[in-house]
């Protein structure tokens, strides 16, 4: 019969420390053999059983098969009538987009964020190439000039908020924070490149909204976060 | 219906919410076990289920979707016996264990039978496991009379013990209102998915009566209190902002109405403070607990609770509304209510009465709740002779709160004996 010295509840006497607070029980007068002998008699099994979760990669297959279906469908109605051009592949295109950012993480077994990464921004700069292939009569060199540095700078902001965001945990506002900033910065890029790169020259200014509101906004946040005293008169003022 | 009606069955009134909150991760599901004084023998054990599960056609279902509603089936396959497991209670997949919401383990001395809510509460789920202990200790050939606890496996079923009782009694003009606040919830490191800490303290009835009936309370509320207080204390030292802190405590409807039935027949009260109004000692908690639970725990108000709940199953909206869409409002309701109003969960089955002749091979019974989502303390109490046995059941790797417990009893003059599925 053991105590515990630190609790004062009577242990079993398989127990090797307290479950409450896992003091060790020391019995000098103990032999090992008949340490090792108790040990065998846990008051319950020491056998683990997890069951099998749901099998991810058998959805994610489903889903494969339902993007799969009309796009068959598709190609070979698009292949018997093709008085309309050739409009098929742009439907295959934007599935196999879609495919890649929505139903492959599934096929993992855990989330990989940055292989995700990886693929999502290889995806979608293939997919707007594939578009620039198709329409390059025009001439103009846009995809090397404004897609793909467009591309290439949200894909960087969304590797570093990834980084950012599984250093440690963040409170809410930091990361609204963040992503308005993203948002803000995406936007004005975007609009200066569109507008250097092609004739859209109105695209500066759509940008320009975007980031003086997201800026404002950013501003709001940072200022709620920092002011304890804002904070106290938010409460005050929208409490529930 | 064939089979004298037990081909299929409705699931009672609350069962119906169980499989809407079943996952892949967690499902309500609790166990009760039973220790002898001599080693399980499992091909007896097998035996004496199959018996029971004649006399229990509750038990011997798999649960299927109709369009509006589950419904469960008799299932044609033969229950198994399995060997015990550390992490019981882990989640029931409604295709696994051919179909069978339970599951019967055995392990040195002990039968567990670890059950899905929806086919029985814990006063069924008693009567099942003390008759399929009869049964084995019949077939190793100990005389053991029935009644009690104990059904006679030769007598057929009857209807009046599948019934759905709410139905029957639920009467009341009023429609009691439910609604509760979120509560304060222990937090601490939690478990990966389908492990939980489990720890039982063993003590003697008669010396905790005497404790109780010094403060004036019962058992039930001087547990109620007991978990109130730790949890208040607690939040106190972690938290500026203060929640409530409450204790559901499971209550058995059969002491006010006449049934048979050995499925669901329980309701939820609910106790608690809120520390915003001051400080609270003990013995203040006591009375608080008491007087709440005194007045809730009356006939009148209970009947207006079932009238309440069996009042969202007539809807005639809610009614024909297809499965699919119930099972998601009712996920998503269990994630808004569900235990985010409760701190800790208090089930007291209360004693164990079998045939005198039973008890001489039998240590004790345990009650253990299955893991909560986010309550650190589910906690299962049920006694047999003078063995009383308050079992935790926690998803957080810490057991402050369990060493708190079982301490305040210790020093209160209650000798406790712990066991537990910790390393």
């Amino acid at each position: 019969m053991s105590y515990c010295v630190n609790c004062g509840v009577e242990l079993d006497a398989s127990a090797g420390k307290c479950p409450l607070c896992q003091t060790r029980v020391i019995n000098p007068n103990e032999e090992a053999q008949d340490k090792k002998d108790k040990e065998q008699f846990s008051p319950y099994s020491t056998k683990e059983h997890i069951p099998p979760s749901a099998n991810r990669s058998f959805i994610a297959y489903i889903i494969s098969m339902v993007i799969l279906i009309p796009n068959i469908v598709c190609t070979f109605v698009n292949l018997l009538f093709r008085d309309g051009g050739y409009w098929a592949p742009f439907v295959n295109a934007t599935s196999f987009l879609v495919w890649v950012v929505f139903v492959f993480p599934f096929f993992t077994k855990k989330l990989k964020p940055y292989l995700m990464w990886a693929f999502d921004t290889v995806a979608a700069a293939a997919y707007v190439f594939f578009f620039f292939a198709v329409t390059h009569a025009s001439g103009k060199n846009w995809y090397f000039t404004c897609a793909l540095p467009i591309i290439l700078i949200i894909s960087v902001m969304v590797l570093a908020d990834i980084v950012w965001i599984r250093k440690k945990k963040r409170h809410w506002v930091l990361k609204s924070i963040v992503i308005l900033s993203d948002i803000a910065v995406a936007c004005i890029v975007s609009g200066a490149l569109v507008d250097y790169a092609t004739t859209l020259d109105f695209m500066f200014e759509i940008g320009a909204i975007v980031f003086v509101s997201c800026a404002a906004l950013v501003a709001f946040l940072i200022y709620c976060y920092t002011s304890k005293h804002m904070r106290r008169w938010l409460s005050k003022r929208f409490f529930v | 219906m064939k089979n004298g009606g037990f081909d299929w069955f409705r699931l009672d009134n609350a069962a119906k919410i169980f499989p809407g909150q079943n996952s892949n991760s967690w499902s309500n599901i609790f166990r009760v076990s039973v220790e002898l004084k001599e080693e399980v023998d499992p091909a007896v054990l097998q035996e004496a289920l199959e018996r029971t599960l004649k006399r229990i056609p509750t038990y011997n279902v798999r649960i299927r979707k109709g369009f509006f509603w589950y419904y469960f089936e008799k299932n044609p396959h033969k229950a198994a016996v399995f060997e015990d497991i550390k992490n019981w209670c882990y989640r029931v997949n409604f295709k696994e264990n051919k179909g069978f919401l339970f599951r019967m383990y055995y392990y040195g001395k002990r039968i567990s039978v670890d059950v899905f809510h929806s086919i029985s509460d814990g006063y069924g789920n008693t009567v099942f496991i003390s008759t399929v202990v009869a049964e084995y200790l019949r077939i190793k050939g100990h005389e053991i009379p029935y009644g009690e606890f104990v059904l006679n496996v030769n007598d057929k079923p009857t209807l009046s013990e599948t019934e759905d009782a709410y139905i029957r009694f639920a009467n009341s003009k009023v429609k009691y209102d439910r609604r509760s606040p979120w509560a304060y919830h222990a937090v601490g490191t939690k478990l990966p998915a389908h492990l939980c800490n489990y720890t039982a303290g063993e003590m003697s009835f008669k010396q905790l009566h005497a404790v109780t009936k010094s403060c004036g309370v019962t058992v039930t509320e001087f547990f109620a209190a007991l978990l109130i207080d730790i949890h208040y204390k607690k939040q106190l030292r972690e938290k500026k902002k203060q929640k409530e802190v409450s204790v559901q405590i499971p209550v058995n409807l059969r002491k006010f109405y006449p049934t048979k039935t050995l499925r669901n027949f329980v309701l939820c009260l609910r106790v608690a403070i809120n520390p915003n109004m001051g400080e609270y000692t003990f013995e203040e908690l006591l009375k608080l607990v008491a007087l709440q639970l005194r007045l809730a725990d009356t006939e009148k108000v209970c009947n207006s609770m079932m009238t309440a709940n069996l009042g969202l199953e007539k809807n005639p909206v809610a009614k024909y509304i297809p499965l699919a869409v119930k099972d998601i409002g009712v996920a998503i309701s269990f994630v808004i209510t569900g235990e985010q109003t409760t701190t800790s969960l208090l089930s007291n089955v209360g004693p164990v009465v079998l045939p005198d002749e039973m008890y001489r091979h039998i240590e004790k019974f345990v009650l253990f709740p299955g893991p909560g989502k986010r309550n650190a303390a589910r906690c299962g109490v049920i006694s047999c002779g003078d063995r009383l046995i308050f079992s935790f059941a926690n998803c957080y790797e810490e057991s402050d709160i369990e060493r708190e417990f079982f301490t305040r009893l210790v020093k209160m003059g209650i000798h406790v004996k712990i066991e537990s599925n910790r390393e």
